[in-house]
């Protein structure tokens, strides 16, 4: 006991060791940190990838069909349901989900906890013949090669 | 209609209601802080103690479905009366007590132990199976206070009879008092050394401070025989908790350190107002900062054998004659 | 006046009660280490208390267990009024990984009005010390609200 009443006699004129949180900035998280996800919609393709890796199941696609053909993506990540484990950042090939160091994830309702990103998918563009009018094309150049070459040998 | 005016001031205002209450507050909040400086924390602010009292008296209370209501709900009220009561029996500052009588040490004791029977009383008016637990600690915490709390008492009373003394100055805190005014505080006596030392040990459980708060665990038993209590009766356990701390350390000025005077009022109280501080760190916050709390059995050899051998040997002491 | 000096302390004596509903640690270590040297909840006024009697607010962590449902209920019912619930991490709000399990009967918001939410798992001790912040400001509301 006598070394922890001396430890405590001793601390007892030292500065506390306390941070000054509540007042202040909060201090940065360390170095890899895995905190809010942050979501680059310009960069995604809508692979999909990250919605199977994730265990929680804490993402959510709307995929809405627009009227040129093209697709409207919103992805949703719910933060009250995320592990933060990482796996969507590592499986994006493109780099559209990152994982920031903002740990300060605290809210009185469901929307403080939302992340979400919209892009348009383009619709593939349109072949310039249907497959109709190829095999009419094709069947329009073999009858002419067909032709050529009956010409050829009875000329 | 003077003495009416004069009992209402002594009860309510100094040395009864307001003045322990504020010293009770004080002791508290400086007890807490100097716990957090030895953890090395900030600590919460000085009135803290003041502020859980305000809101535990703004909350909803609970009674449980098993609890006898009255009993429940008087057993605080009555523990605090007590512990007042105590304060209009001590001379604070060398100045008279508000009442004296011929044996009131032995009111003393009975008092101090009415506020512990109302707390096992209270909490198990409550019902609650934690609460039972800890009222059985409690009373054990009890039991091993008592015997030295009591040996040291009767050290002191034979140490102020001179021979040939009539009897009906025993067990009066006023002949204490007058005779430390006259031969310098009672601790200068190398006899009574050990007595102060028992007495120092006795404070902390008495209070139910940290090394010794068995009956109050709140990490193993939820608080103990605290545990269905809610609301304002809380707020007056709490309060009674703090009042305690003053009272004990008082109690101690009062036994050892009388007759130290300045002969201004003021700076009297000034200077048994510091002592009280010198001692509430020195028995709660040294303890709570230095050792993790006791277990029942640990608690009650430790003061039969060691506090109750120390009280013993200045009883013998003083009893030779020394 | 005596109200609003009671308002005030209300503010500033928030006493905590944790409930681990299945949690897997992970939330109550960070939660206790919020009253260490290094954060020290306590300069705040918050204190960890061993009974729900004596609560203000109450801090649940973990996804709700079947075996943990009916005590949660009950303990959520002895805490006096006004008091705010907490919940500590991912699991309460969601069940996180455990969604979807046989075992689990969640979420919070199925027993309880959730005041405060904190996200993470686990939540850093700022972010835990931000949403008592947070929830004792709607402690003081509620007790406003209590005496109108």
């Amino acid at each position: 006991m006598l070394p922890y009443l001396k430890k405590a006699v001793t601390n007892l004129f030292k500065k506390p060791s306390t941070e000054a949180f509540p007042a202040g900035d909060p201090p940065k998280a360390a170095e890899g940190y895995r905190g809010r996800i942050h979501y680059d919609p310009t960069k995604c393709m809508n692979c999909g990838m990250c919605l199977r890796v994730c265990a929680p199941q804490c993402m959510h696609r709307d995929i809405e069909k627009l009227e040129n053909g093209d697709q409207k993506v919103t992805f949703t990540f719910d933060m009250t349901s995320c592990t933060f484990c990482a796996m969507c950042a590592d499986f994006c090939s493109s780099h559209a989900i990152t994982m920031t160091d903002d740990y300060m994830i605290v809210g009185t309702k469901l929307e403080d906890f939302l992340v979400t990103g919209t892009m348009i998918k383009k619709a593939p563009p349109k072949p310039k013949f249907t497959p109709e009018q190829i095999a009419e094309m094709k069947a329009k150049a073999e009858a002419a090669k067909k032709a050529k070459a009956e010409a050829a040998q009875n000329g | 209609m003077n003495v009416l005016l004069s009992s209402l001031f002594h009860v309510l205002i100094f040395p009864g209601l307001l003045f322990c209450v504020v010293m009770g507050v004080l002791l508290s909040g400086l007890d807490r802080i100097w716990v957090a400086r030895m953890q090395r924390r900030v600590g919460p602010p000085l009135l803290q103690s003041w502020y859980d009292f305000l809101k535990c008296c703004g909350k909803e209370t609970i009674v449980p479905r098993h609890a006898k209501k009255a009993v429940y709900f008087a057993a605080p009220v009555v523990g605090f009366a007590a512990l007042i009561s105590i304060s209009l029996f001590l001379p604070i500052a060398g100045g008279k007590p508000a009442y004296s009588g011929t044996a009131d040490l032995v009111v003393i004791l009975y008092l101090l132990t009415l506020v512990s029977v109302c707390t096992i009383v209270g909490a198990s008016a409550s019902g609650s199976p934690f609460a039972g637990v800890g009222l059985s600690r409690e009373m054990v915490a009890m039991i091993s206070y008592e015997l030295p709390f009591v040996l040291v008492i009767l050290a002191v009373s034979r140490a102020i009879l001179a021979p040939g003394d009539s009897l009906n100055n025993i067990f009066s805190l006023q002949a204490i008092a007058d005779y430390q005014a006259a031969n310098g505080p009672l601790i200068t006596r190398w006899a009574l050394i050990p007595a102060a030392i028992a007495m120092l040990f006795v404070i902390p459980c008495e209070v139910g401070m940290h090394p010794f708060d068995v009956a109050e665990a709140e990490t193993e038993i939820c608080e103990g025989t605290l545990a269905e209590y809610s609301g304002p009766p809380l707020a007056v356990f709490r309060l009674t908790h703090m009042v305690k701390m003053f009272i004990m350390t008082a109690l101690f000025c009062v036994l050892f350190l009388g007759g130290i005077t300045t002969g201004i009022a003021v700076l009297d109280v000034i200077l048994f107002v510091l002592f009280c501080l010198i001692l509430t760190f020195l028995t709660m916050s040294l303890p709570h900062g230095a050792c993790a709390r006791f277990k029942v059995e640990q608690v009650f050899k430790f003061y039969w054998t060691v506090v109750a051998g120390l009280a013993a040997l200045s009883l013998i002491l003083v009893w030779l004659g020394l | 006046m005596f109200e609003k000096l009671i308002d005030n302390s209300m503010a500033k004596s928030p006493w905590i009660f944790h409930i681990n509903a299945g949690s897997c640690n992970g939330c109550d270590i960070e939660l206790v280490s919020v009253l260490t040297p290094r954060y020290d909840a306590e300069r705040l006024g918050f204190r960890l208390t061993g009974t729900p009697r004596q609560a203000d607010i109450v801090v649940v962590s973990g996804p709700i267990t079947l075996q943990t449902r009916d005590r949660l209920v009950r303990t959520l019912a002895q805490v006096p009024e006004p008091r705010v619930v907490v919940s500590l991490g991912s699991c309460p709000r969601s069940g996180n990984v455990f969604k979807g399990s046989y075992a689990i009967d969640g979420p919070l918001e199925k027993y309880t009005h959730v005041d405060v939410s904190v996200g993470g798992c686990t939540p850093k001790p700022e972010a835990i010390i931000a949403a008592l912040a947070k929830a004792t400001e709607i402690l003081k509301e509620k007790r406003k609200e209590m005496h109108k």
